[in-house]
């Protein structure tokens, strides 16, 4: 390893840790899980930097050591719900991709296009879903912190997730420059 | 890739959830990683006798202590590898033995040393009991008023303080009830915490030993030791473990905490096999260790955990 290559590793480090994390977490891997992988698939980019091809982006090959990581351990994982298979993953990592073209410098920043969609959600459903995201509430608590019954908070919740996920594949859309069926196509 | 549809919007549901987690609370976790990741390197570095590592001079914290650091990583790794008998992969079957080997039921005690600029050092000692249907119950001294029990089972936990109601509830209740006193919850379940010892420590098998137990009967013992991959919050920096070998039983688990003088926290932790007796399944039970008359309080949410000392 030269002096350069550890430069260039430290920048891609700080670049895509967040992405990772974001990316882990999708897969069904809870906080503690999340960091032992992040850590070894960082490892196992690091051995393997000379092998990367500086002409393609760092975030899929880093996505990709990270799923082979997951697949190998999976069987020894059964208590989390994992994503399931290769396939899946390699969507994910499709998918975050086109989070990765959103506007702004930063993963934070670019989580904006989210926050523009939350604002723009019901009241109610807005409440359900700042408690169950930023409260980290169970349904149940949250029934019973808004004293409403337990089926409607799921219904909110339920509501509002269609919402959000279909505005937020608006401005993927828009950031990507293809309709959703192109989007769809493209990732499979 | 040939994903249904069905498949598609489990995967989108998954990524929302995650984007929400993020943009409602996004993670300050990711100078913390890379610093724990560079130590993670440097040890390696270390190891293969690559010190180019430390030239960086980029990037977030790079300084120059770290030719300092590598360097004593360096000698600290080449002494250690050199007592080393016997490979990794052996120290790794023998944890593996060690988590699979079952008894009906076991009591450890665990003595527990801490330090605090204020007191010093503190020992408390507790007694675990486990049984192979993951069930424990803990004895906790407790700080100032008298012993506390602990217990739980797959779906309950429950806590029956020195004084007012005892407490029923779910894992969050034990959870808060031990984070205030700097207890990990994986006491509670052994398997926990040699599964962890598995995966985040480099194992190395030592000579058999002849373990000499409180009672001063002597077993035999593989003797392993792991240092921590890589930093972790609170996880102590080395573990040993001596296992029966002829059962594989662990008989004795001692965590150590590298910790300046003038910082509070623990330093080193023993969990000793005391005995195996068969315990009933009444001992496991929240009944088992309490008198009739005493009230017994459901805590169901976070909200009703307040004012819980």
């Amino acid at each position: 390893m030269t002096v350069d290559s550890i430069s260039l590793f430290e920048i891609l480090v700080r670049e895509h840790s967040a992405m990772l994390t974001m990316y882990l977490k999708a897969a069904g891997c809870d906080d503690d899980l999340a960091d032992e992988v992040w850590q070894e698939s960082m490892i196992v980019a690091w051995r393997k930097l000379d092998t990367f091809d500086r002409q393609l982006p760092f975030g899929p090959w880093l996505r990709g050591i990270a799923a082979k990581t997951l697949l190998a351990r999976r069987r020894s994982l059964s208590r989390l719900k994992l994503i399931g298979d290769h396939d899946e993953l390699a969507y994910l990592s499709d998918r975050m991709e086109q989070v990765a073209l959103l506007r702004g410098d930063t993963l934070d920043d670019k989580l904006d296009a989210l926050r523009d969609c939350i604002r723009l959600l019901p009241e109610a459903d807005r409440e359900c879903v700042q408690l169950r995201f930023k409260e980290d509430m169970k349904p149940a608590a949250i029934s019973e912190k808004i004293g409403v019954s337990l089926e409607t908070v799921k219904k909110r919740l339920f509501r509002a997730k269609a919402r959000l996920q279909s505005c937020i594949e608006g401005k993927l859309s828009a950031a990507t420059g293809l309709d959703n069926t192109t989007t769809t196509a493209s990732a499979s | 890739m040939n994903l249904d549809e069905q498949q598609k919007k489990k995967v989108d549901s998954a990524l929302l959830d995650a984007m929400l987690e993020q943009a409602y609370a996004p993670e300050d976790l990711q100078a913390k990683r890379w610093e724990a990741l560079r130590d993670g390197l440097q040890q390696e570095a270390a190891s293969l006798g690559n010190a180019t590592l430390v030239k960086s001079n980029s990037g977030w914290k790079a300084r120059r202590w770290l030719s300092i650091a590598a360097a004593a990583a360096f000698l600290m790794v080449a002494g250690y590898f050199a007592l080393v008998p016997s490979s990794n992969n052996a120290a790794y079957a023998s944890v593996t033995r060690s988590l699979e080997a079952k008894l009906p039921s076991r009591h450890y005690q665990l003595t527990m040393r801490y330090q605090a600029p204020a007191w010093g050092i503190r020992t408390v000692v507790c007694d675990l009991y486990f049984d192979d249907q993951d069930r424990f119950v803990m004895r906790h001294p407790g700080w100032r008023s008298g012993e506390v029990w602990i217990g739980g089972n797959g779906e309950e936990r429950w806590i029956i303080p020195p004084v007012g109601p005892a407490l029923i509830g779910g894992e969050a209740l034990v959870g808060k009830w031990l984070m205030r006193r700097d207890i990990p919850s994986e006491f509670l379940h052994l398997s926990t915490l040699l599964e962890r010892f598995r995966r985040r420590y480099r194992l190395r098998m030592f000579e058999n030993v002849l373990l000499t137990k409180a009672n001063s009967e002597t077993v035999d013992c593989e003797h392993i030791v792991g240092l921590l991959k890589w930093k972790r919050l609170d996880a102590a920096d080395r573990i040993e473990l001596w296992a029966d070998s002829q059962t594989g039983i662990a008989q004795r688990v001692q965590l150590t905490w590298k910790r300046p003088q003038n910082e509070r926290g623990p330093t080193e932790w023993t969990l000793e096999l005391m005995d195996d007796l068969a315990l009933n399944d009444e001992w496991f039970e929240m009944s088992g260790h309490l008198s009739e008359d005493r009230p017994v309080r459901r805590v169901r949410s976070e909200t009703e955990m307040k004012g819980i000392e």
